[in-house]
């Protein structure tokens, strides 16, 4: 089904009744300076190591759409980062539909390389689709009028049928590691299982209603962010903003009562609080239970602990950050965070498990020489997982040292920035990650600073405090998950043996 | 992700605009560096320009090391790139591939630094650290948080200073060497080296000969002295600090170096051809540039003068060396559509290129013909030019190449007939590679096609220099891709240069961007083309 849009006469005089002075270029644009927060001094961005970006520019157009500037002097390259939140739960922007109608996005945006000098990138990151465009600075009002012709097409069955076609193409088939990440994550986030994966299937099974309405959706200007890292003022392009705003107008039926929010914040996080992490311990009462998953063919058995983790403040997320990257010297450890809300994860493979022939340990010769008590103690697979979960409890249990942790943050903080070179010093991307790290508009511009400086100032004392209080697989607070991957046979002798609790090595005597 | 056609050709066209860094191969002495005499000049600048952000400091230390410092405050990170005037081109005969093996040997640190310090210096931080190697200039790169900047240079004060030599390490070091990526498909060396008139050329600079196995430590300790020392080499740092604070801080670690003047190696200019007859039935044409410079336009270029003659066009300054960065110890990159050009043939004897004639110089390879080689069988000879080691003139061989690359067949040309133009952007060595495709007389075929380039086709030529001009300051937009491009620069530095007073240059002109807006740096004639064999179809 192809829908047209009314003419353009009709489609002013509505925009008029709906908004107002929707029409008045000029009056559509109201600039305001960035600096609810001061960014921070260059000497201090750069002992940071952040990038000593001005106040930006911040302007929300006629048509709804939020404008982050970000303006570098006399830079030749320009880089435009449409951000489109999916956090808040609509039915339309979930699964498949959301991805393939980003897709369709990106894909209409590519098209426009063969006259303009423009790469695109689309990234999907937790509770929204990203897509950057880079290009030269020449050609900015070129990309804006582009983004008006993307948003203003009447049709959207081609793209999106396209766009199916390659997602479709690129999906893969999820690994252990990726089954019990996202299991892991609807347990302790309290989504539903499956919801972290897009399957074949769901995407050749999505209507064609549910793409456009997801298209709809995922591009209402009244939602979206336009984050813009350029040479030039905003003042420059008004003009082609105005026009931006003109055509790339709100298609969902419903329009939502009230204006659209300044914050981008409270764009990005319309969704419902996250579930409170659950109550479980893995040694004490009440006892998380220990999920088995199906491994996918030719994958390695694996077990994944994890734990979700209120981050209020940026202190915390700093610290958090800080302590994963401390411990991911020893450990597979990884953390993700979503608003104020961290996961960490601590990944470890069951070496032989699966393929029958466990590799030579001189312990199980040992071991297996003995007649265990405990049927559950005779699997060696079993006793050397408990080993290793002993190693890390331990090592979690060691404290830090000063230096250490001063060079786990150089490092973080160091390779960050050095990637962003690498990859064409495009400031919008930092500013996706101080989104991520910001609890209000004004924190965004300096966040990634507050964020180093906390890094960089953590003590021992402090980093050793958290990893008790959070991580400590015996005596930490509630709020963990674990998870296996491997099939029945090879994991009946570890299911047994955890079923009371996780296991560790017997003090030595 | 998506990779459109124009930016790949921006991308390509950043590779294009050429690496160039060594200077010529003294084949006669390579160990014993000869007083600068060759390498063409940068333009001493008549007015030197107040410090700023457009502006980069140039010095020589007392030391002998030449140091370029720029300041770039997008983000918190530096490049430090060490370049030195050594390439394959100087191995010596009985030891092909030296140069790329000691190029490896370097990292195996000295009485301060302990193996791979100099590495670590900059991955512990969360930095990169990369070796590139070509003909004639080898460079060691670093990217690192602008925190890490002392310790960066640190190492590469150290680098040069008697590194460790014994057989274990140096039998590591070429396990190393040999690992490397082979050298990417181009002009054959002996082709490359009959084009430069460079004997030191004509061998893979990459393969690992097996007689470098028995060098003795006292012979590896005198080759590494002799081929790397800082008085042949230049230090780039890009950061954000203001030039003049880098200065300082490099100062700093050089300070205890004993005095010595630079002692660049000896490169000659590629020598004159002699000019290639039409063939039979053709009118002789002008060639792109005569008539150009008879007539003022565009292209009017007065006739190749000698490198480093006043009257150069590309006296600009030099412009060089990109690296892709996902193979960093290439100049080119195998697989990377910018470099797969230069599929050449070998020259067969009897029907080869130029004719040496009256030059000073006659080319050791390939062998002379009589008259060029027309069309033959269907397979047209190549047309390869030289390309001084200037900014200027390797930002115009991308212009020029490009243009040719669109240009469409004239009403008296076949349909089909077009050029297919190639540039390997070599830092020191670099090449530009014509293959005519569907014409009956390839010799009057190029000639009319470059004659257009200062007629019909001057808006075709402006819009693709605009188009390298618009690549370039992109490239060098970060540290890193600054520093690679100010690593081109000429090592010779113009007139006497008191040392330890620091020069004050325009990046533009440094880069090249200030010729791309006004004439050609770059003279192509027919006359002055080798002519290599007929082309092999490409795989």
């Amino acid at each position: 089904m192809t829908r047209r849009l009314p003419s353009t006469a009709l489609l002013c005089a509505l925009s008029l009744l709906s908004f107002g002075p929707g029409c008045k270029r000029k009056d559509t644009v109201k600039v305001e300076i960035f600096d609810d927060a001061p960014p921070p001094a260059l000497t201090e961005a750069l002992g940071a190591l952040t990038p000593p970006w001005p106040a930006p520019e911040r302007v929300v157009l006629s048509d709804g759409l939020l404008v982050h500037w970000l303006r570098e002097d006399a830079t030749p390259a320009v880089h435009l980062r449409l951000v489109f939140p999916t956090g808040d739960l609509k039915p339309a922007l979930q699964g498949a539909p959301a991805l393939i109608a980003a897709r369709s996005v990106a894909l209409e945006l590519e098209a426009l390389a063969a006259r303009l000098a423009i790469r695109v990138e689309l990234t999907p990151r937790a509770g929204r689709h990203e897509i950057a465009i880079h290009g030269v600075d020449a050609e900015l009002p070129a990309v804006l009028a582009g983004l008006g012709d993307i948003f203003s097409a009447p049709g959207l069955d081609g793209p999106l049928a396209r766009a199916r076609k390659q997602v479709a193409g690129e999906l893969r088939p999820p690994d252990a590691e990726a089954l019990a990440l996202g299991t892991l994550t609807a347990r302790l986030l309290g989504t539903a299982p499956g919801a972290e994966f897009i399957t074949a299937g769901a995407v050749q099974e999505a209507s064609e209603t549910a793409l456009r309405d997801a298209w709809e959706a995922l591009t209402d200007p009244r939602s979206a962010l336009l984050v813009v890292h350029a040479g030039d003022p905003l003042a420059e392009h008004e003009d082609a903003l105005g026009d931006l705003a003109a055509r790339w107008r709100q298609r969902v039926k419903l329009i939502a009562a009230g204006e659209p929010s300044a914050e981008a914040l409270v764009r990005l996080r319309q969704g419902p609080r996250p579930a409170p992490p659950p109550n479980h311990h893995l040694k004490r009462p009440p006892l998380a239970p220990l999920e088995r998953i199906d491994p996918p063919a030719k994958n390695r058995s694996l077990l994944v602990l994890g734990r979700s983790l209120a981050l209020p403040t940026v202190r915390d997320r700093s610290l958090a950050r800080l302590v994963q990257r401390h411990l991911q010297a020893e450990l597979d450890i990884r953390l993700s965070i979503t608003g104020t809300v961290g996961l960490f994860t601590i990944h470890v493979p069951l070496g032989a498990a699966g393929r029958g022939k466990p590799a030579a340990d001189p312990l199980e010769e040992v071991e297996a020489a003995e007649t265990p008590a405990d049927p559950a103690e005779a699997d060696p697979l079993s006793r050397r997982l408990r080993r290793e979960l002993t190693v890390i409890r331990d090592y979690l249990r060691e404290r830090p040292l000063a230096q250490d942790l001063h060079g786990a943050a150089q490092l973080w903080l160091g390779a960050r920035m050095v990637a962003a070179s690498v990859g064409g010093e495009d400031w919008t991307a930092l500013w996706s990650e101080a989104l991520d790290i910001s609890t209000a508009d004004g924190e965004i511009v300096a966040a990634l600073t507050r964020d180093a400086e906390t890094m960089l100032a953590a003590t021992p004392d402090e980093a050793a405090a958290f990893i008790t209080r959070w991580l400590d697989l015996e005596k930490s607070e509630p709020g963990w998950a674990w998870v296996a991957v491997g099939s029945e046979a090879d994991l009946k002798g570890i299911i047994a043996a955890h079923s009371k609790g996780i296991q560790f090595e017997p003090p030595p005597e | 992700m998506l990779a459109p056609r124009r930016l790949r050709a921006l991308g390509a066209a950043l590779v294009l605009v050429g690496q160039v860094v060594g200077g010529s191969a003294v084949h006669a002495a390579p160990e014993s560096p000869a007083p600068p005499a060759a390498p063409p000049p940068e333009p001493v600048p008549a007015d030197s320009p107040a410090p700023s952000a457009d502006t980069v400091l140039d010095l020589v230390l007392p030391c002998g090391l030449r140091v370029l410092a720029a300041q770039d405050l997008s983000l918190p990170v530096a490049a430090v790139v060490l370049a030195v005037e050594t390439g394959s081109e100087d191995d010596p005969p009985e030891h092909p591939g030296l140069v790329h093996a000691l190029a490896y040997h370097l990292h195996q640190g000295n009485r301060e630094l302990r193996p791979g310090e100099a590495i670590s210096a900059a991955q512990d931080a969360g930095g990169v650290h990369l070796l590139s190697t070509g003909p004639g200039q080898v460079r060691f790169e670093s990217l690192v948080p602008v925190t890490r900047l002392d310790e960066v240079l640190f190492a590469e004060s150290q680098r040069l200073r008697f590194p460790t030599v014994d057989t274990r390490r140096w039998d590591i070091s070429l396990g190393w060497a040999a690992a490397d990526v082979r050298s990417p498909p181009g002009l054959r060396p002996r082709d490359l080296a009959a084009l430069h008139g460079a004997p030191g050329l004509a061998h893979d600079g990459r393969a690992v000969d097996r007689s470098l196995a028995e060098i003795t430590p006292a012979a590896l300790a005198a080759a590494l002295a002799s081929k790397f020392n800082y008085a042949r080499a230049t230090l780039i740092v890009v950061a954000p600090e203001p030039a003049a604070t880098i200065l300082d801080q490099v100062r700093n670690h050089f300070r205890d170096l004993p005095p010595a003047a630079r002692a660049l190696p000896n490169r000659p200019p590629p020598p004159p051809r002699a000019p290639v007859e039409p063939a039979v039935g053709t009118t002789p044409g002008p060639s792109a540039l005569a008539p150009a410079a008879a007539t003022g336009n565009l292209l009017g270029l007065a006739p190749r003068t000698p490198a480093g003659s006043a009257g150069s066009a590309a006296a600009t300054g030099n412009l060089l060396g990109f690296i892709p960065p996902s193979s960093p110890s290439n100049f080119l990159a195998p697989g990377d559509p910018a470099h797969t050009f230069l599929a050449l043939a070998p020259a067969e004897a009897g029907k080869p290129a130029a004719t040496p004639a009256a030059g000073p110089t006659t080319l050791p390879t390939p062998a002379p013909a009589a008259a060029p080689p027309p069309a033959t069988a269907g397979k047209p000879p190549l047309f390869a030019w030289p390309v001084p080691p200037t900014a200027a003139a390797s930002a115009w061989a991308g212009a020029i190449c490009r243009a040719l690359n669109r240009q469409k067949p004239a009403a008296d040309e076949p349909r089909k007939s077009r050029i297919g133009c190639d540039f390997d952007p070599d830092p020191r060595r670099a090449a530009l590679v014509l293959r005519p495709i569907g014409a009956d007389d390839p010799v009057a075929f190029v000639r009319a096609r470059l004659a257009r380039l200062g007629g019909p086709d001057q808006g075709l030529l402006a819009s693709q220099a605009q188009f390298m001009a618009q690549a370039i300051r992109l490239y060098g937009r970060t540290p890193l891709g600054l520093a690679r491009l100010l690593a081109a620069s000429p090592a010779q530095l113009p007139g006497p240069v008191p040392p330890d007073s620091p020069v004050t240059r325009r990046r533009d002109e440094l880069l090249g961007l200030a010729s791309l807006g006004g004439r050609p740096a770059l003279t192509l004639t027919v006359e002055e083309a080798l002519l290599i064999g007929p082309a092999e179809p490409k795989p």
